[in-house]
Order: C-alpha cells, then structure tokens, then sequence
C-alpha cells in the first residue's frame, strides 16, 4: 500500500501532464455523475419534512372520458378523493391536502405585502410528513373540521410578516381573511414538493363538483406493506367509481394510481397518461454509462501510457515471482488508488457547485433554491460515488493491467 | 546431486519468415553448490540460455529440470511461485525499480512469498543491507547511487528470498575492473558461504577462470 502511494507520487513527478490527466479527468467526470446522482437524490431520498418517502404513495388526479360534465382529468373533490383513498388496508396515516399552491397576498404586522405559496392541508398532514415545529403546535381535526382560521407559518414568513417579534397567536391578512398564527415550523425547501409551502391552514371541502376538486392525497403505507396492495384496492374503487359513471356514459382512466415517491419524481407529466418511471430511470442509467465510458476510455490510454513507462519493472517484477494475477491486481489496486483521489475531488466540488447552483436541480428554475449541504452529503451519495469510481476504475484498467499481464518477461525485462 | 538438469534444450526464435536457433540440443547439468561461468561470443544463446534455467522462458523442445521438478508441465502461477522461491537474478544493466528505494527493491521478492509478515521482511532486507554494507543507503532512490552500489543491491535482491540458484548474466558488464572485482567477490562469497548455486554469463575470461566451471558456447551449441 505504502509503496503503491510511493509509485503514485514517483509518477506524478515523472510524467506530471499524464498523471494529473488521469486524476483531473476521473475528478471530471465522477464531478459530472455526481451531479446527475444529487439530483436524483433528491428527488427520491428522505429528508425533513417529507422524511418518509420510501412510504409514501400519492394520489393525485383522476382521468374521466366519455360525454359531457365533468370529463378530462384533474385533482380529486374531497367526496371522491375519500371514495378512492379512504380506509385502505395497509395504510398508517393519510392527508387530504390541496395538490397545488395558491400565491397569496399575505400581510402582517410589518404591513409589507408579502406573497406566500399556500399550501392548505388537513390534520393528517403533519403526520404523514416530520416538520421541525420550531414554537406552537399544529392545527388539529375538529379545527379543520370547523373550517377555523389558523395558520401554522415558516420560519422565514414570520419574519417577512411580523419582523422581530414573536409571531405565535399574531394576526395576519391573509387574501383578505384574518388568520391566526399558532405554530412556526422550520424553512421547507421547494424540493420536498410534496410537503412544500410557506403558510399552512386547515383545508376546506369546498369541492366545486361531485368529482373534481383540488385535494390530492398523501398516504404514508405501513411498514412492510407491498404497494401493489394499496394499488389494487385502489383499482378496485375505481371499479366502484365506473359503475356510478356508468349511467351517463362515463368512464374512469386508471393510469396506476396512487404513485410512488420515484414516480412523483419522475414527473407525473400530464394527468391523462400514465407515468412511466423506468423511462426516466434508464435515461439516467444511459447517461452514467456515458459519463462513465467515454472518460474510461481516455483514462484506459492514460493507464496505458504510463504502464508503457513500466514494462521493464513488470519484467523484473516477473523474474522475482510476481504471478501474473497479482501483476492485475497490483495494477487495478494502484489505478484505484488514483481514481479514489481524482473521485474525492470531483464528489468535493460537485456538492461545493451544487449548493452554490443549485438552481439547476429544481423544477422551478428559480436559483435561489440551493439543496442544502445534509441534503447533498448523504451516505448514499458516498456509496455511489465510490461505486462510481470503482466501475469507472475496472473499465479503464481491466484492459491495461491484463494486457501488462500477458507481457513475455525476457521482451519486458529487456525493454528500456 | 544435480540442482539443473537440462535435456535436449532447443530454442528457435520465429519473426516474420525468419527462423534464429538460438540453442541446438543443449544438455547440460549443475551441480549443488557449483560455480559455473558460461562465455562464448555475441549472440550465441548464452542469455537465451539463462532466461530458460530461470523459468522466464520456455523451450522449443527439451525438458529444464530444477530440483529435482521437472518445471515443463508448471503453469504461470506455479512456475512464479518457483521462481520466488528458489531463484535469484541479477542482471548487467540491474534492473532496479527506479521509483522504490535501496530497502523497497531489495524487499521485493519477499513481497510475492506468502506467510511472511511485513516486521519478519524488515529483518530480513536489514541483514542483507549489512551484510552487503549498504545500510547507509537504505532510503536512496537507485539513481542517486553509483553502479557498483546499484549492483550490490541487486544481489541483495537477488540473495533476500535466500534461493538455491543465482542466474547472473554478466554481472560485472556495467562496471569498472575495481567494481567489478568487488561483485566477483561477493559472488564467491555467496557460493562458498551460503552454498548458492550459482550460473554466470561473462565475457571476462579471468573471472570465468576463478569459477568451478566453464562451459563455452558457440552458435547456439555447447562446444566445451
Ligand atoms: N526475442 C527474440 N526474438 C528473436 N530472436 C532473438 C530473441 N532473443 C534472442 N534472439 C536471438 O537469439 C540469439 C541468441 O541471443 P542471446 O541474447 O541469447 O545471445 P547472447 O549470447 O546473450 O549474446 P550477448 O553476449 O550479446 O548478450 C541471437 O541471434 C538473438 O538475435
Ligand atoms: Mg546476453
């Protein structure tokens, strides 16, 4: 190991340009995968509030065709979002909670006008999803159920609505209704899409039809639980919602609701089409092979290169017993070693560019939303990344060392 | 006892449409503990010769018999473990690793043994540092020693794994007579006091005469 290290440095002072080649090209492009990892990191891993996603399962719209009202797709009426969601087996908790944020003019004590993305949730909400309650509490069921004027606010609201001063049991404008502040959570980033808002107040039913409304359920599944359990049952109630429909020639469109956080990810695309998360996956799994074989091949003719350098130290290596497997492994260990370096500063910068950019993770292409560092530096992203460069490390050297392998000892020991 | 046993050695080199014999029906037997220097003129096959008792090289034809094993039916590990084990090389031009130090390519044949530990390898490349008197130079890169420094590492590299065999393909070839002389010595030394077979290739017709024995080639064949 140590004189492994030694032959690295001796290399790096002897062929400096090949050697820091090497290690700035694997750097590159471990750089370069770990951009595209992050950014499915954080899509599909845990992290507050929405800190138990490999659970949850999500029913959004629903798609109807056939003659006249109320055909197309869009989010659920509260009745039919129960209808399909409510009471399955294998379920710990579920939210009713509008599918998408309403802008709203907020206005506080500071009297500044103040926008906020509206997210209008149920009880359940704070249970299916971990917010950091910062002061107060969260509203409760018969409070939703009374349809009471309470809001619970982020961190940064408070701030923006009432400056310094404490913001717990304050009243605020809130498009023109009087609300009252009882809790303040931690800030939530925009990339927990799901649980996402700045100010939280209790949902009320008001469902413009029997089928369509603006409820999307959040359903966090129990322990051990196969989704296709839930989606079966949830098949079922579709069935159920046909039979209804029936009478005035209607029918529902299954497009395998509710959805996993993968699926979530990937992006629903439109309401009408069933999303495909293998699509995106084996884009992603097209787009690591290239970020990993197109640099393999650069650095395998680096790694050849500089084992030319060698072929007389592998001839006497050879004379004085090394068998020729040891001669590939001493060769894919040492070119590990390498990588491991060029992979340490590509990981490094790839977190370091993507907190500073962070804008190009996001859907909402607004740059002021930076993944913060516990969401990048995560264990898996360390496993990945060695695994990365571990592949990375084989396909470049494989070849090389085996070639170095075959060499006839006399012809290596001989070459200058 | 016979240490090397050749029969019927024939080596032919095939190039594009050209055919070199190398070696022609080479039978030839050392002896444990012999001292034996091989001359003939350049090209003949004397390293040829050499590179097959050392097992880097196989025969066109013929059988290399090595303590007693008959290492024509040993596969690359085997034959590796063989080498290791009972040879030791050194070479006119020293072939030492440039980028290891004095201790680090002495160590190396020990590196390839299995079952010994790393203090036990220690112990072992600072006595033959000692006894070749090159303690002193332990942490120097071969290039900042002089030749005959970088051929008495050499045979400490060679003599570390303490095999039965030393190949020597003129040893003394890179060096002046005051050097050279001082190798020849050490390699008498090894022979008398370690009792290490020992086959040299020379073109120094006074060194070979201090040997046990001179076998004299010429155009691929023994003629003495
Ligand atoms: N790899 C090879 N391919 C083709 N021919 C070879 C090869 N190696 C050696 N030969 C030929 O075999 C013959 C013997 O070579 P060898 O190196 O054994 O001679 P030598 O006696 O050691 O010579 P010298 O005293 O110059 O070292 C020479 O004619 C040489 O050209
Ligand atoms: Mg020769």
């Amino acid at each position: 190991m140590k004189n492994k290290i030694l032959q690295i440095i001796y290399d790096l002072r002897t062929q400096p340009v090949i050697g820091w080649v090497t290690i700035i090209g694997t750097a590159l492009s471990i750089f370069l995968i770990m951009i595209v990892v992050m950014m499915q990191q954080i899509s599909i891993l845990s992290y507050a509030p929405e800190t138990k996603r490999d659970r949850m399962l999500y029913g959004l719209h629903i798609h109807i065709e056939g003659d006249g009202n109320e055909t197309g797709s869009s989010a659920l009426s509260y009745n039919l979002a129960k209808q399909l969601y409510g009471d399955l087996d294998g379920i710990e908790d579920i939210s009713y909670n509008s599918e998408w944020l309403t802008p709203t003019d907020a206005k506080g004590t500071t009297g500044k006008p103040y926008t906020v993305d509206l997210h209008k949730t149920d009880d359940g909400f704070w249970r299916v999803y971990e917010f950091n309650l910062l002061e107060g509490r969260y509203y409760d069921a018969a409070e939703v159920a009374a349809g009471r004027k309470l809001a619970v606010i982020t961190e940064k609201t408070a701030r923006k609505l009432f400056g310094d001063e404490n913001a717990i049991g304050q009243h605020f404008m809130l498009d023109h209704n009087d609300f009252e502040v009882i809790g303040i959570v931690a800030d939530v980033s925009k990339f927990a899409t799901m649980a996402y808002g700045e100010v939280f107040a209790p949902i009320t039913s008001e469902s413009w039809s029997e089928i369509f409304g603006d409820i999307g359920v959040a359903m966090l599944v129990k322990p051990g639980v196969d989704f296709e359990h839930i989606r079966n049952q949830v098949k079922g109630r579709y069935a159920v919602v046909d039979g209804e429909l029936a009478a005035d020639g209607r029918q529902t469109v299954y497009h395998e609701a509710p959805y996993d956080q993968e699926t979530i990810a990937s992006g629903v695309g439109g309401s009408n089409i069933t999303p495909d998360p293998d699509s995106g996956r084996y884009t992603r799994y097209v787009i690591y092979a290239i970020l990993l074989i197109v640099p393999a091949i650069n650095l395998s003719s680096m790694l050849h290169s500089r084992l030319r350098r060698r072929v007389n130290e592998i001839g006497i290596r050879r004379a004085f017993g090394c068998t020729r497997k040891r001669i590939i492994k001493d060769i894919l260990s040492e070119s590990f070693i390498i990588t491991l370096i060029g992979g340490v500063i590509g990981l490094v910068s790839a977190v370091i560019f993507a907190s500073y950019y962070g804008g190009l993770f996001s859907d909402f292409g607004t740059a002021s939303v930076r993944p913060s560092l516990s969401m990048l530096i995560r264990f898996q992203t360390f496993a990945f990344a060695l695994g990365a460069c571990f592949i990375l490390n084989i396909i470049s050297a494989a070849v090389p060392a085996w070639q170095a392998s075959r060499l006839n000892p006399v012809e290596a020991i001989n070459t200058k | 006892m016979a240490l090397i046993e050749l029969n019927g050695i024939e080596k032919v080199y095939r190039t594009k449409e050209i055919e070199t014999t190398a070696l022609e029906n080479i039978n030839l037997t050392v002896d444990k503990g012999e001292f034996v220097s091989v001359m003939g003129p350049s090209g003949c096959g004397k390293s040829t010769l050499l590179n097959i008792i050392g097992l880097l090289d196989k025969p066109t034809k013929g059988t290399v018999k090595l303590l007693d094993t008959d290492c024509s039916l040993l596969g690359d590990t085997a034959l590796s473990h063989f080498r290791n084990a009972n040879i030791g090389f050194v070479f006119q031009s020293f072939h030492l690793i440039p980028s290891l130090n004095v201790a680090a390519n002495i160590e190396l044949p020990l590196t390839y043994r299995s079952g010994i530990g790393a203090a036990e390898r220690r112990r072992r490349v600072d006595e033959v540092l000692e006894r070749l008197e090159m303690t002193h130079r332990k942490r120097h890169l071969p290039s900042q020693l002089s030749g005959g420094q970088c051929q008495r590492v050499a045979i400490a590299r060679a003599i570390v794994g303490q095999p039965s065999i030393i190949l020597a393909d003129e040893p003394t070839g890179n060096l002046d007579s005051t050097m050279g002389a001082e190798v020849m010595d050490l390699l008498h030394d090894l022979n008398r006091k370690d009792g290490i077979t020992i086959v040299m290739v020379t073109h120094n017709e006074a060194q070979a005469q201090q040997t046990d024995r001179i076998v004299r080639f010429f155009d691929g064949r023994i003629i003495s």
